[in-house]
């Protein structure tokens, strides 16, 4: 009970700040633009500003911000209704809600109760409901305009991010942020799920290539007849040597058929020696002319000719070899130079792109550590380069804040192939099996969270480095293979120190249910809460749990915390169990996490509790 | 430069409109337009930049782009380099020259300015002294030190961004497989030039390293792995810790030297010298912009800029304003390649033959990234890991789990040598001797794991469950002490990013890491007469020897001018499938190796009642893997050959000792031959060699066929005239009027006659001369002084060691190549 105490407390203090995203709170004096929309008539441009808890509306002509709203929370994403009159911003809680403002004056007109930490509000074309994307409940809320009201919620698959709608409204793409299941086979990826709107339901989820994980954005075409969806594509089976030519992460666009329900086939945004780190936000011309989207990680927009790129896909599938590694389409994940002469990659000049945004052919792209909004014509006559919008006053960085930037900064890494937050998306784990070199090669392990990560030494799942401050320099050499300067190590560590954590959706009211409680006796009275004690939930000791196989039969395994667990499936060293409840019940658990002598009814409990942590 | 400072320099110092001042005279410099232009404002690019170091120097007599520095393999005393040299300051305004170093007996070359632009790193020679070693002076020509010392020379420094300095040296002891001249390979050093380590084992020059802004180092990589010697000389990048040794452009596109290459500032782009087919004298060429997007074997991605081929040492200010070295002029050319001569040498330079060579702004400028190292320089070996071996261009039909293993292959170091060519060591495939290292296991899926001796040059060759070779690697790579690296698979493209193998880890990952197997009973090093000719005397040369001929083959050990008449016959006859001297690589499946070989279809039971066991098989099998050389030691080089001989000193390109010619027995076998045989063998199809050291003739009238230097008697020259009633074969026929084989010729009726005399005094006097010289398959060797001289210099040989001793060379070139290979340190 003491436990749950401390937890509830901690949930109250957190909310204020709570930053959705990543569950992180910094500090509010950052604006930190997450997603941007731009009015009909094209003359504004509307930027959610996640941690400075406000809407800015940008005046297009003079390119200043024009008018601040602010709002109660922070704002995780915006869209503008059918009719142009109203905003539709989603704040992302725990207790999330969907806000309709007046576009002109931003007055809220309603706040509409959704899920937990809505994100990606979209219009349907006919103006009748908004589709939002409750990310930690793993649903899609549809809410309809008139009555302002939930009339619908839709279970996906796992922390839905990204969505858009068919021009004729009767298929509404969803982006599975994180692979669901176990990350101990052979084939583990992310999904797209398309939702029949007519039949609320989801009608088919489509699979990307194995190692898709980090979903941040999706776009449908002006047609309706492809999605795009923005993510990385892990080489995880293979060992974390070095970097070149991908060997780690690379970063891709996947393109969906809607109408057949299939993936057409994924292209990689890299160049063969030049990484395009953590794509995000994803958008099509109103012409269909170009394909734009943000790198993250290097502060980019792709600019990809559509009809050359669907062309090469088209010719690949026909047979023809396309390019020199493109004989047949299951190539074309695998190939750096599929997009050379059809993809120009501009630079903007502030840091950090996520959401974006096109009118004509100006792409706007939220800045998220430049407080600002990039602003580049996607023309390729145009001239000169991108620009900036300060939404705000210019700031001094903090530490944190720097460390935070530097966490999602790939220019730190050789050839800007990935960040820290490639792997560890808001600070937590891509739900693959990594095999590091820094326990020998051959056994790989499932990503950890570095969430209290700071507080729980060792670190890794042999804890084989002492305590993270050494693994966040590990990670910049081994990695990123980079040198840095100890201060930019010492940035990352006062960020990830600061990391809150996110309630878990299992939560009722920020209190255990009536199940979490049974399974919190249960915790205690067998046993789990010796080596998982409160507050932290372990003891910071390795133990030999038996789940080690073959050369790691005899090996320890450092005890994680279970603080937050409900959103780092997979389970056990390498992700053998897809949720807490498999684990619990599977023989191939080990016996302290294979608890005998408890109905099904009990396990469950036991469950619920461990995720409500 | 801060930016403030920099806009205070533009606006204040160099007004827009300020115009080149042209023709100002200063330490004899002038300073000229090129002809029919007018005074014209310099680029802005020029704005941060008031001087150009450049380097002045005669270009060398030889005519290869790196034949440059050190001596020839015949005279210690003929020097490949150039003597004078000047290092120069230029003010591209004024024409401004300041002379940093004058040496009219030394050597300059090769300057690099610091990132704080305050000083100068370059290659110099002094006059009076050998060879050239680094040096660092500041701009202002203050505090000339010399960084670098010993008998080697150090050449093409560039500054590393972690403070150590690259470079290009020869120290690795070895010398050009296919010229007469010393090869210089990567090596880095500190600061203070202490701590000086290899980074490459190429065995072939390694070339004008530079950084690029990512951190990696790009140079030019010359190497022949059972391919053409005179087209593969491409770019590539390596860390600056050696490791991660990759191709950067053009590897699979014969016949341009890329050299020279820097990065464009604010691409991603480099500009290059393309030098045409072997290149040409001090890196001239073409100044050509390479994007690297699209792949290292993208053609469309390199942009020539001009016509002609006689620019040099671009230094990119931007992809529109190059500086460039031109004869005696140093140009600015813009991205269409159009050029401004912005300084002329002076005359009497000009007349002694200066050139103006690399030229490089002096300005500060941004260190590049720093790559951690990955080597523990501790350890004497790295791992590799091969994701997938089927996985990889023309693996064509090449099924999952078809291969089992791998064979491990080292192309060996030379130590001297002497010619263009290849011979004696193959008849026109190798120019190398390579060396049986063993095997490693490749699991079901494809995937290998092995640890292999650091910074030498392997390559692999695929077998499949019999050992048959199903595909050959026809370049090297190497791994630094303590590297763990990874490829994908046997020549995937370089554009294609690791494909997930659809399960957790690879098999090969379950256990450690595989040591090389070596081969039991199978040597190291080849020696074709020494390990193949026994087991041909036992199985074949009862059928195919100089009596019975069958077929016409001979495969009988004796000694032609220089090669066997077996390995004549079976190098000859397209007996053995290795990789010849030809522009072409990345062979098809099971068309180059034993696997591919006629020779071990007529070993495998199927041709008449052969039959040889299985170590006899490995032994034929591996030495066709091990390119199917002749000699087992360099030392065979130019030795105890009629023909290929060298033993006199001289000449820019040591001549071929033809002494044989000068005989008297000579003279009158070649008369005898020219009138008894000459009739007949009058066209090219049926050419006679009429002297030992003459190569007329195709192969079945090959002077290593007809020349019996064994036993004389028993040269086909004189038993195929002779009639078969005095023992000979009786082969020779008559021509009737029609131009048609009539009737058997009779040319010696018995071995009395005279004639048959004169050619069996010239064959006696060839085999006494050659045992006079020795050759290496002979017990009482007697390598040539060069390779004693170049032995004792590596110390390998000890002092008391005289040319003319009797050595044991295969033992000496096998610590010749252990003395080379990484030693760890502490």
């Amino acid at each position: 009970m003491k436990s749950a105490a401390i937890w509830r407390r901690r949930c109250l203090a957190v909310i204020v700040v709570l930053a959705v995203l990543p569950g992180i709170a910094v500090a509010q004096e950052y604006l930190s633009p997450v997603a941007v929309a731009v009015s009909p008539d094209q003359s504004a441009l509307y930027v959610a500003a996640h941690t400075g808890h406000r809407i800015l509306a940008v005046d297009l002509g003079n390119k200043a911000v024009a008018n601040t709203f602010a709002l109660p929370g922070p704002p995780t994403g915006l869209c503008v209704s059918a009719d142009g009159a109203a905003l539709y911003v989603t704040l992302g809680t725990p207790k999330g809600s969907l806000l309709v403002m007046n576009r002109a004056d931003g007055a809220v007109q309603a706040t509409i109760p959704v899920g937990h930490t809505p994100i990606a509000p979209v219009a349907s074309p006919d103006g009748t409901c908004i589709y939002v994307c409750n990310r930690f409940d793993n649903t899609v809320a549809v809410i309809d305009t008139a009555t302002k009201a939930e009339v619908a919620k839709i279970p996906v698959l796992r922390e839905p991010f990204a969505a858009a709608v068919t021009p004729d409204g009767k298929w509404l793409c969803v982006a599975n942020h994180l692979p669901a299941g176990a990350s101990d086979g052979d084939y583990v990826s992310a999904q797209v799920s398309i939702i029949d709107t007519a039949a609320r339901n989801v009608a088919k989820n489509v699979v990307l290539p194995n190692g898709s994980t980090g979903l941040r954005g999706l776009a449908v075409s002006p047609d309706g007849a492809y999605a795009y969806a923005t993510h990385i594509l892990g080489r995880y089976q293979l060992p974390t040597t070095q970097l070149e030519r991908g060997w780690m992460n690379t970063n891709a666009v996947s393109i969906i058929d809607i109408a057949k329900q299939e993936l057409v086939n994924t292209v990689l945004v890299d160049d063969v020696d030049l990484g395009g780190a953590n794509p995000w936000g994803v958008v099509c011309s109103a012409d269909g002319a170009y394909l734009c989207l943000s790198h993250a990680g290097t502060h980019e927009i792709s600019v990809i000719d559509r009809a050359a790129m669907h062309d090469k896909i088209a010719k690949v599938a026909a047979g023809e070899q396309v390019s020199e590694v493109s004989r047949a389409p299951e190539d074309v994940p695998n190939d750096l130079a599929f997009l050379v002469g059809m993809r120009r990659r501009l630079k903007l000049k502030g840091k950090g792109p996520r959401g974006i945004a096109i009118a004509g052919t100006t792409v706007y792209a939220a800045e998220y550590f430049g407080d600002s909004v990039g602003v580049v014509d996607v023309n390729p006559e145009a001239r000169p380069g991108a620009a900036s919008i300060a939404l705000g006053p210019e700031q001094e960085l903090s530490a944190v804040r720097q460390g935070q930037v530097f966490f999602n900064d790939a220019a730190l890494c050789f050839q800007h192939w990935q960040s820290c937050a490639s792997c560890h998306p808001d600070v937590r784990a891509d739900g693959l099996n990594w095999d590091l070199l820094n326990d020998g090669m051959g056994n790989p392990k499932n990503t950890k969270s570095l969430f209290l990560s700071h507080q729980t030494p060792p670190v890794m799942i042999t804890g084989v480095r002492d305590k993270a401050e050494t693994a966040v320099r590990s990670g910049i050499r081994y990695i990123q293979f980079a040198v840095r300067p100890e201060e930019d190590a010492v940035a990352i560590d006062e960020f990830l120190k600061t990391v809150e954590a996110v309630p878990s959706p299992h939560l009722l009211e920020g209190a255990l249910s009536e199940a979490a409680k049974r399974g919190e006796a249960i915790f205690n009275e067998i046993g789990c809460a010796s080596c998982h004690p409160a507050p932290l939930f372990t003891d910071l000791q390795p133990y030999n749990v038996g789940t080690g196989k073959d050369r790691e039969s005899e090996v320890k395994f450092d005890t994680p915390t279970l603080v937050e667990v409900w959103r780092t499936a997979p389970y056990l060293h390498d992700g053998r169990a897809a949720t807490v409840l498999d684990m619990l019940k599977s023989e191939d658990s080990g016996a302290q996490h294979h608890p005998t002598g408890l109905t099904d009814e009990q396990l469950a409990d036991l469950a619920e509790y461990i995720l409500s942590l | 430069m801060t930016i403030a400072l920099r806009l205070k320099r533009v606006f204040e110092c160099r007004p827009p409109g300020m115009l080149l001042t042209l023709c100002v005279m200063t330490c004899g410099a002038v300073c000229v337009p090129a002809a029919g232009t007018v005074a014209e404002e310099l680029p802005p690019e020029f704005n941060d930049i008031d001087e150009i170091v450049f380097a002045a120097r005669p270009f060398g007599a030889d005519f290869h782009w790196y034949a440059n520095f050190g001596y020839y393999a015949c005279d210690e005393n003929l020097k490949a380099y150039s003597v004078g040299g000047r290092l120069c300051k230029l003010n591209p305004r004024t024409g401004d020259v300041t002379v940093l170093v004058d040496d009219p007996e030394g050597g300059v070359r090769d300057p690099q300015v610091h990132y704080d632009g305050k000083r100068i790193l370059f290659s110099y020679r002094k006059g009076g002294t050998d060879p050239y070693h680094l040096y660092e002076i500041n701009t202002d020509g203050s505090g000339l030190r010399q960084l670098t010392d010993g008998p080697y020379d150090d050449i093409e420094p560039a500054y590393l961004p972690d403070g150590g300095i690259v470079f290009c040296s020869s120290r690795c002891k070895r010398w050009v497989n296919c010229w007469l001249t010393h090869v210089a390979i990567i090596y880095r050093c500190d600061g203070d030039g202490k701590d000086i380590r290899p980074l490459s084992a190429n065995i072939e020059h390694d070339n004008t390293p530079w950084v690029l802004p990512d951190g990696r180092i790009l140079y030019m990589r010359w190497e022949y792995v059972d391919r053409s010697q005179v087209d593969y000389h491409h770019l590539w990048t390596m860390n600056p810790d050696g490791t991660g040794q990759m191709v950067y452009y053009g590897n699979m596109h014969p016949g341009t030297l890329m050299i020279d290459a820097k990065p464009i500032p604010g691409t991603n782009k480099v500009i290059s010298i393309f030098s045409p087919r072997h290149g040409r004298r001090s890196h001239a060429g073409a100044v050509t912009i390479v994007s690297p997007e699209a792949g290292p074997d993208e053609q469309a991605c390199a942009t020539q800029l001009h016509e002609g081929l006689e620019f040099r040492d671009p230094y990119p200010l931007s992809e529109d304003c190059i500086l460039v070295a031109h004869r005696q002029f140093i140009e600015v050319m813009n991205g269409k390649g159009e050029t401004r001569r912005i300084y002329a040498l002076p005359k009497e330079f000009g007349q002694k033959g200066y050139q103006c060579h690399e030229p490089r702004p002096i300005i500060s400028r941004p260190r590049e990234r720093v790559i951690p190292a990955r080597v523990d320089l501790s350890k004497e070996t790295g791992c590799l890991i091969l994701s997938d071996v089927t996985d990889g261009r023309r693996m064509d039909g090449v099924k999952p789990g078809e291969i089992t293993e791998l064979l491990v292959l080292e192309t060996l170091p030379m130590p001297i040598h002497y010619i263009g060519g290849m011979s004696p060591i193959t008849r026109g495939g190798s120019f190398t001797l390579e060396r049986v290292v063993g095997t490693v296991p490749v699991e079901p899926d494809g995937s290998a794991y092995m640890e292999l001796p650091a910074l030498r040059s392997f390559f692999f060759v695929a077998l499949d469950k019999n050992r048959n070779s199903v595909k050959r690697m026809q370049s090297f790579l190497s791994v630094m002490p303590g590297e763990v690296t990874s490829c994908v698979g046997c020549h995937e493209p370089r554009t294609k990013t690791p494909p997930n193998p659809g399960r957790q880890a690879l098999q090969a990952l379950a256990r450690p890491p595989s040591a090389i197997q070596k081969l039991e009973g199978i040597p190291e090093v080849y020696d074709f007469p020494r390990d193949i000719q026994p087991i041909l005397d036992k199985h074949c040369v009862p059928c195919h020897g100089e009596e019975k001929r069958a077929g016409g083959v001979t495969l009988s050990g004796g000694r032609g001018p220089e090669f066997t008449h077996s390995y004549h016959t079976l190098t000859a006859r397209g007996q053995i499938a290795d990789g010849r001297n030809r522009a072409v690589s990345n062979l098809a499946p099971r068309t180059i190796g034993a696997g591919a070989s006629k020779l071990m279809k007529k070993i495998d039971g199927s041709h008449h009642d052969v039959t040889l066991d299985t170590h006899e098989t490995d032994m034929i099998r591996y030495w066709i893997e091990a390119a199917g050389t002749y000699p087992g030691t360099y030392a065979a080089l130019g030795s105890g050959m009629i023909g290929h001989h060298m033993n006199k000193t001289g000449g820019l390109q040591a001549e071929q000792v033809i002494v044989d010619r000068e005989w008297a027995s000579s003279k009158a076998a070649a008369e005898v031959i020219t009138r008894r045989c000459g009739p007949c063998h009058n066209e090219k199809a049926r050419l006679l060699p009429r002297y030992l050291s003459e190569n007329r003739g195709p192969g079945k009238f090959s002077r290593h066929l007809v020349f019996n230097l064994s036993r004389p008697e028993k040269s086909a020259m004189l038993l195929a005239p002779l009639d078969s009633e005095a023992g000979g074969w009786g082969a020779c026929r008559k021509l009737d009027e029609n131009g048609k084989w009539a009737g058997p010729a009779d040319v010696f009726v018995n071995t009395e006659d005279a004639d048959y005399q004169a050619i069996l005094g010239m064959i006696r006097e060839g085999k006494t001369h050659i045992e006079t010289l020795t050759r290496f398959d002979m017990e009482e060797f007697r390598p040539l002084p060069f390779y004693v001289r170049e032995m004792k210099r590596f110390g390998i040989l000890g002092e008391r060691v005289q040319a003319g001793d009797v050595i044991d060379a295969h033992a000496t070139d096998l610590a010749y190549w252990e003395s080379l290979w990484w030693k760890p340190r502490s």
